[in-house]
């Protein structure tokens, strides 16, 4: 079903092919350097001396017993800090140091650099500090009510949407509340960075984050330096998320680099790491759907609860993105949607791939089904009836203007062949519930069939001037592409070359270094909007290059302009009376453009929560198939089709990764990943107990499609994958774990005993 | 990040070198084999040791031989991998092949050996973590603190037996040789516990476990099940070891062995008395479902599952019946087969 562009005759590695990564290789063999695997000469550790409580005043603070530690070079905490006192992506609302408060688990009071990190520890630990401790707020609910644990309250952002008239009524409706927990990224490079003093008197800081410029505009403001003496570039990154979106050590780091004069390297251990970055928000949600009688979707009104944790973060925009997709890709005339993101003393939370759009997917996906049973029909067949088409208003009241095969991501789904239906004793043991440990008794095993669509925004949204720069250099039939865009492991790097061979029809793409030095801002990888957004301003570049050399040789040969193209990698005539190579073109010219390009603007939403928000979506549809022990509990998620809304394949093999991994931490989230929270205290900060699904708890993938209808606007039609494919398979798996059970399960991950004890305590009722 | 602290390693070239050794640095020493456990540990604050003394590279200890009466002798530095793929010890002790098949993952049982599973130490959400959460939350008896936390009224260390094997080797009546500096002994593998998740180990710290020797299996199968939520790499969250002893059509003996619900696994083979007697036939043709529920229900009575693991603890417990059940179906069905 993928379409393959074609380049020019005979070049490989051009867009729409299955090109390999370049950094592929290197990180199969275990060459690949990740910014733990910093170092340089004369260099120091850092450890950072955490908040063991959620909620306690700071009534002392001695420093000295750490300086006392031999092979102690620095030591600080608040006070220390020279210019703003505070980070925050949205608002500085976080503070560098914990000064008289601590507001969550793992919050930095101070910072130790010393000769080795186990000195570092111990000296951090020597610190004295005196604890006040008071009782932690964890209730989001009664977070909107309580004395405020931060001078900017307890309610941090609050969205309402009204859309048409509030009072409809339906004659069939369904409620119902629903919760998600706590998710963790996971990623497997825990936060780690190198920052180097500079004899400018500012700071190089080597590291793994998303956005290197954002970053660096938040740690100069606390140096209290001007941007160009801040100067950040990337280091491998060891999978992001989301959870690198946000600063966790970046200040510190830069302050204990400046004060001692030597360059500081800091890694956090797996426990810091769950401690140290913003998870996805737990959401509660209650839902009410209206339909007509033929199934028509009347109205949906939502309240939505999330809770941020003890700081702000991007809570305001993931709140956002929950309420303007709380109805799902569906037309619904009427909505009602009551959105509040509230403070607590657990742990911050953020943008996790979905940002918003997974919890609200879970809930209304669930009320679709139960919408579809009360009216006995078809779940399919009711999702089909109310899918969103081009031209479509939804509940913010912008009109879908992009593509929106969201009635073909349904039925490429729908339409799938089901995995064999295993007979009572041919499954092999290890593809049954409880696997390898061979618990499943195969009567008691059911097979459940679950099914849910969704969607997403793709890019920032609300008014944010959303940019990317980009920079080509052809240098002797060379290309050089450079952008501060950071690579997370999606295959930023593998496009942006695709994408210059793809104009300069040459094999050879170099990529430049990633830094702010020398470059404007690329923004973040996040928000699925690299490809589109970096590949574009990629685009541009090369095309203004490829403009120049073709003049040049236009005027060099006194040719008109018109009759000279760039074709398979050489500057030619109508005629044929000019063929250069693209040395010969130069003829000793560089030729280096950068480009800036920016998506069309977007609105805020006003008081109503209407407005044009929204660049372009994506939509995608997931069927799980369960099997379920209905003693243990125990779930084999058997397969998981999959059908998204690409725009266009730029590459297949890239794409298909994206689609298996998003599932797979969708699937993670519907039945073993969760953040398990003891009054603020995370009970479960290490990979033995936060669990995500191994290659065997991992089902197939099936790619029922992918649908290629190019979004207008988009270069070369594509449209961001690395969010969409997680947004509605946690749904799915719920519901199929729902149809093998015939229990409610509203809330993810679904645990064992959710099940079994539910089912024996019916079966207790029943007798 | 987490470093392992500083230590001495000594490499003893013979068991009879490290039990000296053992008895000359006493309590600052610790053994390792294959270190899965401890290094991790060590690098948490959860164990410290200022001398390793290891055995994985003694050859002495990686010997398998046939013993006099038809049994099978290890050496307890044979690893978990060499165990899972030896097909004619699959056939004798099925059971214990495949619980040291599920512990962990293949990397983790190259390295690991049957003698440090057997050793394996005792898990509790409240001890499994770094030192600075510890510190956090507030230490336990079972390292740097006075009172249990999870069950702050108790006397002694709750925490949970997690070895795969150990049930399983003691359904076998399997014992181990333990050599020390004062000599050698044979204990059943059962010996080996106490009920205290702290001091769980029976042995005296400087005992080096030399070999686990399997008796002669003739007429008996095995079984082992492990309930965890994935495929692969967790403890047990509920671990069942069953051995059945069938000359023909007719149970003559079973043993049952539970573990992961208490602090050392236990052998409460007297629920499985019902069985003897019982024909395995009708056993497996559901004939006899309520006296294997019966024997479920008996064999998971002393099973007392606390908040201190995944998932819950009611749930744990409930899983132990089941997993009674099929492990009993299981090395009943393989007796079947072999007698038919």
């Amino acid at each position: 079903m993928t379409t393959v562009l074609t380049t020019g005759p005979g070049l490989r590695g051009g867009l729409g092919e299955s090109v390999r990564r370049p950094d592929g290789g290197p990180k199969a063999r275990g060459e690949f350097a990740f910014s733990s695997d910093l170092e340089a000469e004369d260099m120091l550790w850092a450890h950072l001396l955490r908040s063991p409580h959620p909620s306690a005043a700071i009534s002392s603070l001695d420093l000295s017993p750490a300086f006392a530690v031999p092979g102690v070079a620095a030591v600080l905490a608040a006070g220390d800090v020279p210019g703003r006192q505070s980070f925050g992506l949205d608002y500085p609302d976080q503070p560098v140091f914990a000064g008289k408060v601590v507001r969550h688990v793992g919050e930095p009071i101070a910072a130790v650099a010393a000769d080795h990190p186990i000195t570092a520890r111990r000296a951090a630990e020597a610190i004295a500090v005196t604890y006040e401790v008071t009782e932690p707020l964890t209730d989001p609910e009664a977070a909107m009510e309580a004395p405020p644990i931060h001078e900017r309250g307890n309610v941090l952002f609050h969205q309402d949407i009204v859309h048409g008239d509030p009072g409809a009524t339906g004659e069939v409706s369904v409620e119902g509340s629903y919760a998600t927990a706590m998710q963790d990224q996971a990623f497997l490079g825990p936060e780690s960075a190198l920052a180097v003093p500079a004899g400018d008197g500012g700071v190089d800081l080597y590291l793994a984050t998303q956005w290197l410029h954002v970053d660096r505009d938040q740690i100069a403001a606390c140096l209290g330096l001007p941007l160009d003496l801040v100067r950040l570039h990337l280091s491998g990154v060891g999978g992001a998320f989301g959870a690198r979106e946000d600063m966790s050590m970046q200040v510190q780091l830069c302050l204990l680099a400046m004060r001692t004069g030597r360059p500081v390297k800091i890694v956090f251990s797996r426990e810091e790491s769950f401690l140290g970055h913003v998870h996805r928000h737990p959401a509660r949600m209650w839902y009410r759907h209206s339909a007509d009688a033929d199934g028509n979707l009347v109205k949906v009104e939502a309240k939505l609860i999330l809770d941020g944790g003890a700081y702000l973060s991007s809570s305001p925009a993931v709140l956002q993105n929950a309420a303007c997709f709380a109805a799902g890709p569906y037309r619904v005339p009427n909505a009602v949607v009551d959105a509040t993101a509230v403070r607590t003393n657990n742990p911050p939370c953020g943008a996790m791939r979905g940002f918003g759009a997974v919890q609200v997917c879970f809930a209304y996906e669930t009320q679709m089904d139960k919408l579809a049973a009360a009216l006995r029909m078809d779940p399919v067949e009711l999702r089909l009836r109310n899918a969103l088409r081009t031209g479509d208003t939804m509940i913010t009241g912008q009109v879908l203007s992009g593509a929106a095969p969201v009635a073909e991501v349904i039925r490429a789904v729908a339409a799938a062949p089901l995995p064999a239906e295993p007979g009572p004793s041919d499954a092999p043991e290890i593809a049954l519930p409880g696997g390898a440990g061979r618990t499943a008794e195969r009567d008691r095993v059911r097979r459940g069939i679950g099914f849910a669509v969704g969607f997403k925004n793709l890019m920032y949204s609300a008014g944010f001037d959303d940019f990317t720069t980009a920079r080509c250099r052809l240098e002797e039939g060379r290309v050089t592409i450079t952008s501060a865009a950071v690579e997370v492991g999606q295959g930023l790097v593998t496009l942006m070359q695709q994408i210059a061979r793809h104009i300069f029809g040459v094999a050879d793409v170099s990529l430049g270094e990633a830094t702010t030095a020398g470059i404007g801002s690329a923004g973040s990888t996040s928000a699925s909007r690299q490809t589109w957004m970096t590949g574009g301003a990629v685009e541009a570049a090369c095309r203004a290059v490829a403009e120049r050399l073709v003049s040049s040789v236009a005027q060099r040969l006194e040719r008109p302009l018109a009759s000279l193209r760039l074709d398979g990698g050489r500057v030619c005539s109508d005629d044929g009376a000019v063929d250069l190579s693209l040395v010969g073109a130069a003829s000793g010219q560089v030729f280096e453009e950068t480009a800036v390009y920016r998506h069309p603007p977007t609105e805020e939403l006003d008081e109503k929560g209407q407005g044009n928000a929204h660049v372009s979506f994506a939509f995608g549809a997931h069927r799980a198939v369960v099997d379920v022990d209905l003693d243990l509990g125990l779930v084999r998620v058997v397969d998981v089709t999959t059908a998204q809304d690409v725009g266009r394949a730029l590459n297949p093999l890239q794409l298909i990764g994206q689609i298996e991994g998003g599932t797979a931490q969708g699937v993670g989230l519907a039945v073993m990943e969760e953040i398990v929270l003891d009054r603020g205290t995370v009970r479960n900060p290490s990979f033995t107990d936060y669990i995500i699904p191994t290659a065997l708890d991992s089902p197939p993938v099936t790619i029922a499609g992918l649908i290629e209808e190019p979004e207008p606007g988009a270069p070369h039609g594509a449209k961001g994958a690395g969010e969409p494919p997680a947004i509605s398979s946690t749904a799915a798996v719920a519901a199929a774990i729902r149809d093998a059970t015939g229990l409610e399960l509203a809330r993810v991950p679904i645990r064992p005993q959710d099940i079994a004890l539910a089912l024996a305590a019916f079966e207790e009722d029943r007798q | 990040m987490l470093r392992l602290p500083r230590f001495r390693y000594l490499r003893p070239q013979s068991v009879a070198e490290a039990a000296d050794l053992m008895a000359e640095h006493g309590e600052q020493a610790m053994l390792v084999a294959g270190g899965t456990d401890l290094l991790p540990k060590m690098k948490r604050g959860q164990m410290e040791a200022e001398i390793l003394v290891g055995l994985g590279h003694l050859a002495e200890l990686r010997q398998l031989e046939r013993s006099d009466d038809g049994g099978l002798r290890i050496g307890a530095g044979v690893t978990l991998s060499q165990i899972v793929h030896d097909a004619a010890l699959a056939r004798l002790y099925p059971g214990y092949v495949r619980a040291a098949a599920l512990v962990s993952s293949p990397a983790l049982r190259n390295a690991g050996t049957i003698g440090g599973n057997l050793c394996v130490d005792t898990r509790c959400n409240f001890y499994d973590q770094s030192y600075e959460w510890r510190m956090a939350v507030g230490f336990c008896m079972k390292k740097d603190g006075d009172i249990c936390r999870v069950a702050p009224a108790s006397k002694r260390c709750r925490a949970i037996a997690s070895s795969d094997t150990a049930p399983a080797a003691m359904a076998l009546g399997a014992t181990v040789t333990l050599v020390s500096s004062a000599g050698r002994r044979e204990v059943p593998v059962s010996a080996l516990y106490e009920d205290d998740g702290q001091f769980y180990l029976a042995k005296a710290a400087d005992e080096i476990i030399e070999s686990i020797q399997l008796p002669a299996a003739t007429d008996w199968s095995s079984s082992y099940v492990k309930v965890r939520r994935r495929g692969s790499i967790d403890f047990p969250l509920a671990g069942v070891a069953v051995a059945l002893k069938a000359a023909g059509p007719v149970i003559e003996e079973g043993r049952i062995v539970i573990t992961a619900v208490a602090s050392r696994p236990l052998d409460v083979s007297e629920a499985a008395e019902p069985l003897v007697g019982c024909t395995l036939a009708s056993l497996l043709e559901g004939q006899r479902d309520e006296l294997l529920t019966g024997v479920a229900a008996s064999a998971a009575r002393p099973a007392k599952p606390l908040d201190n693991a995944d998932l819950h603890y009611v749930w744990r417990k409930q899983m132990t019946r089941r997993g009674v059940e099929q492990a009993v179906r299981e090395a009943a069905t393989a007796l079947l087969a072999r007698s038919a």
